[in-house]
């Protein structure tokens, strides 16, 4: 157990992973079919969704702040395409893609200048724009609109043998990816672990945490091509479903709430675990409100141990 | 012949912080190749005067200059930019985070890295090496001691090949090996052109480094000394604005019946066991390198860290163990070390600091009497000659010297036998550290057991009837109050017992 | 104690300023909740003079009663935000509560009482169970207290079965109805209830010992440990209050409506902190109150009926609330740069 632990230390996804793939085994026990070819981009169309909101849950919460806005601002990125980029002609994905991003990411800057400059607390900057957004979703689109064919499909089915959701988690991955490879990470983690030595250092936490934000709105708006992929209308009931899956999956994933700790890859777990138990319980025949329970169960022993496991015996000696 | 004058330069710079004038008139003059110490008490606007020159704060009037050219540093970064390289006390290492990044931590862009990785590694290596010894790169910086997270940051610092070197208390948590290491490296710095201005509370190290001493008070520069003339009693006199002061030991008075007792306490699994026991009346220090376990003795003391052992409170019907629920019982108070992580509730006012662990006594009916908080709080406030605007105002308004004496009233209330003081004149100022002693010295005199740690050395040869020396994790050596002095303990320290008894 | 003075130094200390009287004045007004006492009547003000019709009997109780239905349904997030976490599982405990007064109060007959005592005793046992996980793990309840609110509601929700028809017994409805009667005055008692609650919790938090050691607990948790505080008491405590004080709500949310749904508990998490929040209650400090949140809940439910009345959709008053949340802690609420927390 002594070898286990320090595992669990130096990657903070590894739990997730481990949950992950015993509930992968647990579905293709029930579901022997759960990876076959033919049902693999649907599934994974699925996930996408989760997923992606879990990524833009975690830059906030990795600079130490929070971002409980991220999934009204994927269903408002829906809604926005749906509702208006279509209708106004605007539906072409070299027009919308990049008004979507750029408004999501752009709204994702706003909350960055609200916590960074504004100095407003995380909660209640982005509590304040998850009721801007939820709004602004439902006076857009206050019922379901239905979308014409269009360009989003493509991530829901495949291109050619490639799955279309690996497309969009591939995109957000890739941008996190080279990012890291700058100093941007780096800055990011000292910024959330301790926003006092990293500014006395030099560092420019300001920038730092508005390109947090940014980052996160950035991955909501991807997150809403997926769910638009998927859905193909405007849902702006799913505001709230989506409001704490994100923060859910991103803890599960072992990125710290207090700051400095964790990535995508821990997102990504704990968005799939969170997904493969109720594909599991589904499949089992279970009733939903019952998937329901097992979930919220899962959660709290999964942060629980996983806080545990984790705990970082950071500080050897006595000081 | 140009006739800017080089090097760092203040003056006339003041700075008000709402109703604090923390700086009035400050003047400074940091010549390039100097090693100038900075010296004042807690409120006499020295961490002020760093911040500003550190890029934190901005001056509200007067001038700061870089060789003739005016600095006006908005932020740390830009102060960086400008040459000028601050350690700030508060300054941390990212414990997650490798040390190389640690080290290299604010050097770089918001995304792009100005050096590249072999670079790095081969600088940081070099700094690391002449200041702290061997510090493996990679490995997390939360894993190193105290001692060694302190190196980093300076480190940090060093790597900039700054003009402007600023250590702020830099040395106080380093182990005397890596200051003494420190030192031949400013040394070094200095002799090829970097101006120094060096911040310490401890007299031997600004006797020891500096060129040139100024000397700060009530937020004026009061006087600026050369090293020929250095006189530690009138640099005290400087500060305090005292006229000599006379050092009094501390007279051992005779210690009563044993009161608490430590037997077979480990500090670590494999350490060597401690048998302990405190007399009242007694004043006992505790002394040692930082991480060689007094720290976490005087945790079991307090019933505030568990561990192998049994530490017992000997009271007239029995003896009873130590927990953390009981210490109120048994009449053991513990004043922790960091004020702010383990002592002070910030947003709360003064008062309400003090009466916390003593709310029971205020109760009527249940509820709260504000009056009998205020009487009591009012009694410790004249007898420990507290120094606040008014009882309600938030504890943060109040100098760090003054925020431990509500800290100390806060458990002098509590009516303890055995005062557990972990490093209490930390970040605090000579003349509230008199007064500190002194209150000590009536308490013990009135049959209080005190037991005090602390990295000050000259501090325990003063108060101290003996010193028990930690060395790995266990009493090397105990001093009697005949053998007691500043070289007998730091013998000790270091492995030597001379004719000192275990 | 003796009290002579023993002063071997003189004063040394940096000259202070007797602080003059407007920032005396300011720091009050911040430390009072006097701004939102101002908006209230600013808005009551507004609503009387755009819609005289307003200023009945009928239309004052019903904005009080849903007032009052906010504050319940806030109360427990009130004592969580001071602490310094949030709870997520309140739409879960409410909704457990309003299941209890439709399906077990109502539809079974059970007792009003002996129903309402289960839901405080099953919340309260819950919460407390989190907030005692929260401290012994030391993990922070965000996460925490939404997996409990999951597990909550779907176990409320398999429960019940599918019956979502039935509703509250008379003796419940009459606590919240528009036409209710306390003690023969023409207001339901749930408002006087809220405002007995407001006065009591008033009382706790600044005139009891066990008060001022719970803000001590949300302001600095070590140093609280350490001034003997009893922590994990103070957790499992609050957690257990939030937990009880929704379920209560729920009740009584369930017996205003007249029945429950599926959804009813998830309007109240948002709302309920968005009332906190509006009344200026800060993480962790000792800035705040249950007053502040009555204030909010107030300041909230006027806004809306402003908007409705004018002829905004539900949409656009979120729009407003998000706006007005903003707007109300930027110009109080802001946290210290990182300079002043050098």
């Amino acid at each position: 157990m002594n070898r286990v632990l320090p595992l669990f230390q130096r990657w903070p996804f590894a739990f997730a992973l481990l949950l992950a793939l015993v509930l992968l085994v647990l579905n293709l026990i029930v579901s022997p079919s759960f990876l076959s070819p033919a049902r693999l981009p649907g599934t994974l169309a699925t996930l996408a969704p989760f997923v992606l909101v879990g990524f833009a849950s975690t830059p906030s919460i990795l600079a130490g702040g929070i971002d409980i806005s991220v999934g009204p601002l994927a269903t408002f990125s829906n809604c926005l395409f749906v509702a208006i980029l279509i209708p106004a002609g605007l539906g072409n994905w070299h027009l919308a893609a990049p008004i979507i991003l750029a408004v999501a990411a752009g709204i994702g800057a706003l909350n960055g200048i609200l916590v960074a400059v504004v100095r407003l607390h995380p909660v209640v900057a982005t509590t304040g724009m998850l009721f801007l957004l939820v709004g602004l979703s439902l006076t857009i689109a206050q019922n379901p609109v239905a979308a014409p064919n269009n360009w989003t499909e493509v991530f829901a089915g495949g291109i050619g043998i490639v799955p279309g959701a690996l497309l969009t988690i591939g995109v957000a991955g890739l941008i996190w990816f080279a990012l890291r490879r700058t100093a941007f990470v780096s800055n990011l983690l000292a910024t959330g672990e301790s926003d006092v030595s990293a500014y006395g250092s030099g560092v420019n936490i300001k920038a730092i945490r508005i390109l947090a934000y940014t980052l996160g709105g950035l991955f909501a708006g991807i997150a809403g091509i997926a769910l638009t992929a998927i859905v193909q209308s405007s849902q702006s009931s799913l505001a709230s479903t989506y409001a704490l899956l994100g923060l859910a999956a991103a803890v599960l994933g072992g990125t710290s709430l207090a700051g400095g700790r964790g990535g995508l890859l821990g997102a990504l777990f704990g968005a799939v675990s969170i997904y493969l138990l109720q594909q599991l319980l589904t499949a089992s025949g279970v009733a939903p409100s019952l998937i329901q329970f097992a979930y919220g169960a899962v959660l709290v022993v999964g942060v629980v141990l996983g806080a545990t496991l984790l705990a970082p015996r950071l500080k050897r000696n006595a000081s | 012949m140009n006739n800017q004058p080089s090097g760092l330069m203040l003056a006339g710079v003041s700075k008000r912080f709402g109703a604090t004038r923390a700086v009035i008139d400050g003047d400074l003059h940091l010549r390039p190749g100097e090693i100038h110490t900075l010296l004042g008490e807690n409120g006499s606007g020295k961490s002020t005067l760093v911040k500003i020159l550190g890029g934190v704060h901005r001056p509200d009037a007067g001038s700061v200059t870089l060789d003739g050219v005016p600095v006006n540093s908005r932020s740390p970064r830009q102060a960086m930019d400008l040459g000028i390289a601050a350690v700030f006390q508060e300054v941390l290492t990212a414990g997650s985070q490798s040390v190389l990044e640690n080290v290299w931590l604010g050097s770089h862009g918001t995304f792009r890295r100005r050096l590249g990785r072999a670079e790095q590694r081969s600088i940081a290596q070099d700094v690391l090496s002449r200041i702290a010894g061997e510090v493996p790169l990679d490995l997390p910086a939360g894993q190193l001691s105290l001692s060694e997270r302190q190196s980093i940051c300076i480190a940090r610092a060093l790597v900039r090949k700054p003009k402007v070197l600023i250590l702020d208390e830099s040395t106080a948590s380093l182990d005397v090996r890596s200051r003494d290491r420190l030192f031949v490296e400013l040394r070094r710095l200095a002799a090829g052109g970097t101006a120094i201005l060096f911040i310490s509370h401890r007299m031997d190290e600004v006797a020891e480094i500096s060129d040139r001493v100024t000397v700060l008070r009530s937020g004026r520069s009061v006087s600026t000394v050369d090293r020929s003339d250095l006189s530690v009693d009138r640099l005290i006199s400087d500060m305090t604005g005292n006229s000599g002061h006379n050092e009094t030991r501390r007279q051992p008075h005779d210690p009563g019946d044993v009161i608490l007792r430590g037997s077979a306490v480990r500090l670590a699994p494999a350490s060597a066991p401690i048998d302990f026991e405190l007399r009242a009346g007694e004043v006992v220090g505790l002394a040692g390198l930082e991480g060689h376990g007094q720290d976490q003795f005087i945790k079991r003391l307090a019933g505030v860290a568990a561990g192998p052992g049994r530490v017992v409170r000997l009271l007239p019907e029995g003896a009873a163990d130590l927990t953390e629920r009981n210490g109120d019982a048994l009449g053991v108070a513990y004043l922790p070390r960091e004020r702010r992580g383990e002592s002070l509730f910030e947003s709360m006012s003064i008062r309400e600091n003090f009466a916390l662990p003593t709310l029971g006594e205020d109760r009527r009916c249940g509820l709260l009497d504000t009056r009998s908080i205020a009487r009591r709080f009012d009694a410790f406030a004249r007898s420990l000659s507290l120094r606040f605007g008014a009882a309600q105002d938030a504890i943060s308004t109040l100098s760090g010297g003054n925020q431990q004496k509500v800290l100390l009233a806060r458990w002098l209330a509590t009516d303890p036998r055995v005062l557990l003081l972990n490093d209490p004149t930390r970040g605090v100022d000579i003349g509230t550290k008199r007064e500190i002693y002194a209150i000590l010295d009536r308490l013990s005199a009135e049959g209080m057991s005190v037991v005090v740690l602390s990295s000050e050395v000259d501090e325990l040869v003063d108060l101290a009837d003996r010193v028990l020396v930690f060395r790995d994790q266990s009493v090397f050596a105990e001093i009697p109050h005949s053998e007691l002095s500043t070289e007998s303990i730091v013998a000790a320290y270091f492995g030597q017992k001379s004719e000192v008894h275990t | 104690m003796s009290s002579d003075t023993l002063s071997p130094a003189p004063k040394t200390q940096a000259p202070t300023v007797r602080p003059r009287p407007w920032t005396r004045f300011r720091a009050w007004v911040f430390e009072v909740p006097a701004l939102q006492v101002l908006v209230v009547l600013a808005l009551a003000a507004w609503l009387v003079i755009t819609i005289p019709a307003i200023a009945n009997p009928r239309s004052i109780t019903s904005i009080l009663v849903i007032t009052s239905l906010l504050a319940l349904a806030a109360m427990g997030q009130t004592l969580v935000v001071i602490l310094g976490g949030l709870d997520l599982a309140a739409p879960g405990y409410i909704l457990f509560g309003t299941f209890m007064a439709a399906n077990v109060a109502g539809k079974l007959g059970v007792p009003a009482v002996v129903a309402l005592l289960i839901t405080v005793v099953v919340c309260g046992g819950v919460g407390a169970l989190i907030g005692w996980i929260c401290h012994r793990f030391a993990v922070q309840p965000l996460v925490v207290t939404l997996g409990t609110g999951a597990a909550i509601t779907g176990a409320t929700l398999f429960l019940a079965d599918g019956d979502y028809s039935s509703a509250p017994p008379e003796a419940l409805r009459s606590l919240a109805s528009l036409r209710g009667t306390t003690l023969g005055l023409p207001f339901p008692p749930i408002i006087l209830i809220v405002l007995l609650c407001g006065v009591g919790m008033w009382l706790f938090l600044n005139r009891t010992a066990a008060g001022r050691r719970f803000y001590a607990t949300g302001i600095n948790f070590r140093a609280a440990q350490l001034a003997r505080v009893r922590t994990a008491a103070v957790w499992t405590m609050v957690f257990a209050a939030s937990g009880a004080l929704a379920g209560v709500a729920g009740i009584f949310i369930a017996s205003f409506g007249a029945g429950w749904s599926q959804t009813i508990g998830e309007p109240y998490l948002f709302s309920g902190l968005a009332a906190v929040l509006v009344g200026g209650s800060i993480f962790g400090s000792i800035r705040g109150s249950y007053t502040r949140t009555l204030l909010g809940a107030l300041t909230l439910t006027l806004l809306s009926t402003i908007i409705v009345s004018n002829g905004l959709t539900e949409a656009q008053s979120r729009i407003v609330f998000g706006v007005i949340i903003l707007a109300v802690v930027s110009l109080y609420g802001r946290e210290r740069h990182v300079r002043d927390r050098f």
